[in-house]
C-alpha cells in the first residue's frame, strides 16, 4: 500500500488547521479528500487488525484527531461531536496495537469540557470511567474534573479562578459555552437565597461585563432593579403556595387500594 | 499411619466415583424423558462435586467416560496425565486404583453414549484445571467443549452449554484475553434468543456485561442492556448478577435511587452463605451508593460476619461523611486509595465529597441561626469566604438548607425551622415504605413455585411422593449456593 499520497495529504492539513488564522475551507476540502482517500483504501472504518494495517491505522487516527481540533477551532458542535466519536475506537479498541497518541489526553480533556458544558453530567463520568487513573493526573484531564467537582459543589467563585488556569488555548470555545450554561445555573441560586443584591455584586457574581446582559437577565427571572441599584429577587411564600396536591395522593391510594385486593 | 490414610483417601475417591455414576445414570434419563428435574439435581451437585475432585478421580473419570476415539485424543491428542499435571505418587495410586475390582467393573460397564454427559465430565474436568491453576490447560478444554456445544443443535443440551459458556468466558478472563470473544458471546446470544434458550441468554448477557465493566465500557453496557431482554425465568443467581451489573451501571450514570435498589435486590437474591466475593463486592457498592444518596447505611451492613475485615474501610468513610468532616474524609481516601481503586469504587467515592460539605453545611445551620462566611469557610475547611457563599447559594437551592444570604454583611442567616409535621415530607416518606412492602409482597408471591400438573398426577404412588418430597428437601437447601460457587468477581477481591 502506498501511503506517500496520504502523507502529503496528512501534512498539508495538519499545517493548516495549526495555522493561527486557519482558512476553514481550504481544511474542509482536506478533509475530505483525506477521508476519501482512506475511505478508498479501506482503512478509515476497517475492523480487520493486521500488521500492515497499522501504519494506516495511524494516519487515520492523525486526520481525525486534526478534524476535531478543526471543529473547536470552527465552533462546530455537531461535527466535533462525530469525530470524536469515529475517533474513540482508535484510542480504546486499538490501544494494545497503536503506540499512544500524543494528543489522546488533551482530546478526551477537551472532549470532557464539552459534555460539561452541555450539562451531559452522566456521560461525563461514563466517559471519564474510561481513562486510566494515572491518565486523570494529566493537566487536560484534571482541568474538566476539577471543574464538574466545582460545579457539583455549587463553587462558583473557584471556577472563574480555574479559567486562568486552563491548559490549552482550544479550550476556550467550551468554556464560554460552560460560562453560559453556568450562568443560570446561578442565576437559580442566587434568586432563591438572597432577598435583594447590589448590582455591582450582581456583575460579579453573575461573571457578568455588560449592564444590557444584566437587564436581559433580569427580564428573563422577573427581577425588579430598584432605582438605588439593587435587585430585588421575588421571594416566594411558603405558606401561600401550599396546596393539597391531590391528584398525587388519590393516584397513590387507588395503587394502594388495588394492591390490598389483590392480597386479598 | 500413611498407609491408613492413603486407604481412606482411596475409599472417599471411590465414593466420589459412586456418586458421580448415579449423577451420570439421572443425566441419561433426562436426554431420554426430557424431565428437567433430573438434569437440575445433577447440577445442583456440581459445586460439591467441584470440591471433592483430584487428580486421581479425573484420570479415572475421563478413562471410563471419554471415548477413546473422542476429539480430545484424536483431534488435539492430549494426554490427560500431561494435562492434569499428574506426579508420580499419584500415578502409583492411580494405577492400583485401575486394578480395583470397582473401577474395572465401571470401566466395563460404563460407558457414556450421550453428549451431554461427556460434557458434564470435561465441565469437572475443566473447571478442577481451574482450580489447580493449570489455567492454560483449561483453555483448551474450554475451546473443546465450546466447539462442541455450538456445533449441537439439541435443547437438552442447554443448561449445560450455559455453564460451558460461562466457564469458557471465565478460562478467557483469567488469561485476559477476554476481548477477543466478545464477537462469540454475542453470536451464541443472538442463536440462544433465537431459540429461545433461557439459560443461555441469561448467563451470556451477564457474561458480555461482566465483560464490558471489567473494561469500564459503562456506555456499551448500557446499550446491551437497553437492547437485551433479560429471561424472566432465570436463575436466582443469575439474577443476582444481573442486577449487580445494573446497579453500578447506574451509580456511574449517577442514577442512584435506581442503583440503590438494583444492588439491593442483587444482595437479596444473592446466597445467604457463600458467595463471598460476590455479596463483599455488592455490599461495597450499596454502602457507597446509599452515601452518595444522602443516606447513612446500617451498622449492621459492616458487621456481617466474613465480611467485616474487608468492608473496614468503607465504615471509616462512612463514618466520615455522616459526620460532615472533610478533612478526615480526605485522610480515609489517601489511606485506602488503592482498595477503592481495586474496588472500582474509587471514583464514585470521589464524588462524595460533595456530600460531605452538605452534610456539614446542613449541621452547621442547624446549629447557627446567623454564621459568616469566614467561619463556614474555617468550619469546613474551604479556601475562601467566596467559595463559601457560592456553596451555600447552591445548598438553598438545592433544598440542602433553608436560609437566606445576607451579600452586603457577608453572613447566612436560617430560616427558623418549620415543624416538619406541617409539610408533605412524612407523607412521602409512609408512601415510599408502604411500596416497598407491596414490593416485596409481590415479589414472594412471583418466587413461589408450584409442581406441575403432571408430576402431581404421577406422584399418586407413595414412592414417587417420597422421592419429590426428598428432592425439594435437598433443592431447599442446596439452591441457595447453586451454580454461585465462583462468581466472576471472586479473584478480583483475592488480588487485594
Amino acid at each position: 500500500m502506498d501511503f506517500n499520497e496520504l502523507y502529503r495529504l496528512l501534512s498539508s492539513f495538519t499545517n493548516s488547521v495549526e495555522n493561527d488564522f486557519p482558512d476553514f475551507q481550504y481544511c474542509n476540502e482536506l478533509l475530505t479528500q483525506l477521508k476519501i482517500q482512506l475511505a478508498e483504501q479501506n482503512i478509515l472504518f476497517s475492523s480487520k487488525l493486521e500488521k500492515q494495517n497499522i501504519e494506516g491505522l495511524k494516519i487515520a487516527r492523525q486526520t481525525l484527531e486534526f478534524a476535531v481540533i478543526l471543529s473547536v477551532k470552527m465552533k462546530e458542535n455537531k461535527s466535533f461531536e462525530r469525530h470524536i466519536s469515529q475517533l474513540k475506537p482508535y484510542y480504546y479498541d486499538y490501544e494494545n496495537f497503536l503506540e499512544p497518541s500524543e494528543l489522546k489526553l488533551k482530546i478526551l480533556g477537551i472532549y470532557l469540557l464539552f459534555l460539561l458544558s452541555q450539562n451531559r453530567i452522566a456521560e461525563f463520568h461514563t466517559e471519564l470511567e474510561l481513562i486510566k487513573i494515572e491518565e486523570r493526573k494529566s493537566k487536560f484531564i484534571s482541568f474538566p474534573m476539577r471543574l464538574e467537582e466545582f460545579i457539583l459543589d455549587g463553587n462558583y467563585f473557584k471556577i472563574r479562578e480555574a479559567f486562568s488556569e486552563k491548559p490549552s488555548e482550544l479550550f476556550d470555545f467550551f468554556l464560554e459555552e460552560l460560562i453560559l450554561s453556568l450562568r443560570s445555573q446561578i442565576a437559580e441560586c442566587v434568586q432563591v437565597s438572597y432577598p435583594h443584591l447590589k448590582v455591582k455584586d450582581a456583575f460579579e457574581i453573575l461573571m457578568l461585563k455588560d449592564k444590557n446582559d444584566l437587564i436581559e437577565i433580569a427580564q428573563q427571572n422577573d427581577w425588579l432593579i430598584s432605582e438605588d441599584d439593587t435587585i430585588h429577587f421575588k421571594l416566594e411564600n411558603d405558606n401561600e403556595n401550599v396546596q393539597i396536591p391531590s391528584d398525587r395522593l388519590i393516584r397513590e391510594i387507588i395503587t394502594y387500594a388495588k394492591e390490598m385486593e389483590r392480597i386479598i | 499411619m500413611e498407609i491408613e490414610e492413603k486407604q481412606e483417601s482411596n475409599e472417599l475417591d471411590y465414593l466420589t466415583l459412586k456418586e458421580i455414576q448415579s449423577q451420570m445414570g439421572l443425566i441419561k434419563k433426562y436426554v431420554s424423558t426430557e424431565e428437567r428435574r433430573f438434569l437440575q439435581r445433577v447440577l445442583r451437585k456440581f459445586n460439591a462435586n467441584r470440591k471433592k475432585m483430584n487428580r486421581t478421580i479425573l484420570f479415572l473419570l475421563t478413562k471410563i467416560y471419554i471415548k477413546p476415539e473422542h476429539a480430545l485424543f484424536t483431534q488435539l491428542g492430549i494426554d490427560i496425565g500431561k494435562l492434569l499435571n499428574v506426579s508420580e505418587d499419584e500415578k502409583i495410586q492411580i494405577d492400583k486404583m485401575i486394578q480395583n475390582e470397582i473401577v474395572i467393573q465401571m470401566i466395563k460397564e460404563e460407558k457414556s453414549d450421550t453428549v451431554e454427559q461427556e460434557i458434564y465430565v470435561l465441565l469437572l474436568l475443566l473447571v478442577s484445571l481451574i482450580d489447580f491453576a493449570l489455567v492454560q490447560n483449561a483453555l483448551l478444554i474450554a475451546q473443546l467443549l465450546y466447539q462442541i456445544v455450538v456445533e449441537q443443535n439439541r435443547r437438552t443440551l442447554d443448561d449445560l452449554a450455559a455453564k460451558v459458556f460461562f466457564y469458557f468466558a471465565r478460562v478467557h478472563q483469567l488469561l485476559d484475553k477476554d476481548i477477543e470473544i466478545r464477537e462469540k458471546l454475542f453470536s451464541n446470544l443472538r442463536t440462544a434468543t433465537i431459540r429461545h434458550d433461557e439459560a443461555c441468554q441469561a448467563v451470556l448477557i451477564n457474561t458480555l456485561l461482566h465483560n464490558y465493566l471489567r473494561y469500564n465500557l459503562y456506555q456499551q453496557a448500557d446499550k446491551l442492556v437497553s437492547k437485551t431482554q433479560f429471561p424472566e425465568n432465570s436463575e436466582n443467581a443469575q439474577f443476582a448478577r444481573y442486577y449487580y451489573y445494573l446497579g453500578r451501571i447506574k451509580a456511574i450514570e449517577l442514577d442512584y435511587s435506581e442503583s440503590l435498589q438494583y444492588l439491593t435486590q442483587a444482595i437479596r437474591k444473592a446466597p445467604q452463605t457463600g458467595a463471598k466475593g460476590f455479596r463483599l463486592k455488592a455490599t461495597k457498592f450499596l454502602c457507597v451508593v446509599q452515601l452518595l444518596m444522602g443516606e447513612i447505611p446500617e451498622k449492621d451492613l459492616f458487621f456481617q460476619k466474613e465480611l467485616q475485615h474487608e468492608l473496614s474501610p468503607y465504615l471509616e468513610i462512612t463514618s466520615a461523611s455522616r459526620v460532615g468532616n472533610l478533612s478526615s474524609y480526605l485522610k480515609v481516601i489517601e489511606k485506602y486509595n488503592l482498595i477503592f481503586q481495586n474496588d472500582g469504587t474509587y471514583s464514585l467515592i470521589m464524588r462524595l465529597k460533595h456530600n460531605v460539605i452538605k452534610t456539614g453545611l446542613k449541621k452547621i445551620c442547624v446549629s447557627y441561626s446567623r454564621i459568616s462566611f469566614a467561619d463556614i469557610a474555617s468550619k469546613l475547611h474551604l479556601d475562601s469566604e467566596n467559595d463559601a457563599e457560592f456553596i451555600c447559594a447552591k445548598a438553598i437551592k438545592d433544598g440542602v438548607i433553608d436560609a437566606v444570604i445576607d451579600h452586603e454583611n457577608g453572613f447566612l442567616k436560617s430560616n427558623q425551622k418549620i415543624n416538619i409535621y406541617t409539610t408533605f415530607i412524612p407523607q412521602k416518606v409512609f408512601d415510599q415504605r408502604i411500596k416497598f412492602c407491596l414490593e416485596i409482597h409481590n415479589n414472594a408471591i412471583k418466587s413461589l413455585q408450584f409442581p406441575d400438573e403432571l408430576i402431581r398426577q404421577s406422584e399418586k404412588t407413595t414412592e414417587d411422593q417420597l422421592e419429590r418430597a426428598k428432592e425439594l428437601a435437598e433443592k431447599a437447601n442446596e439452591s441457595e449456593e447453586k451454580g454461585f460457587d465462583e462468581g466472576p468477581d471472586e479473584p478480583d477481591h483475592d488480588d487485594i
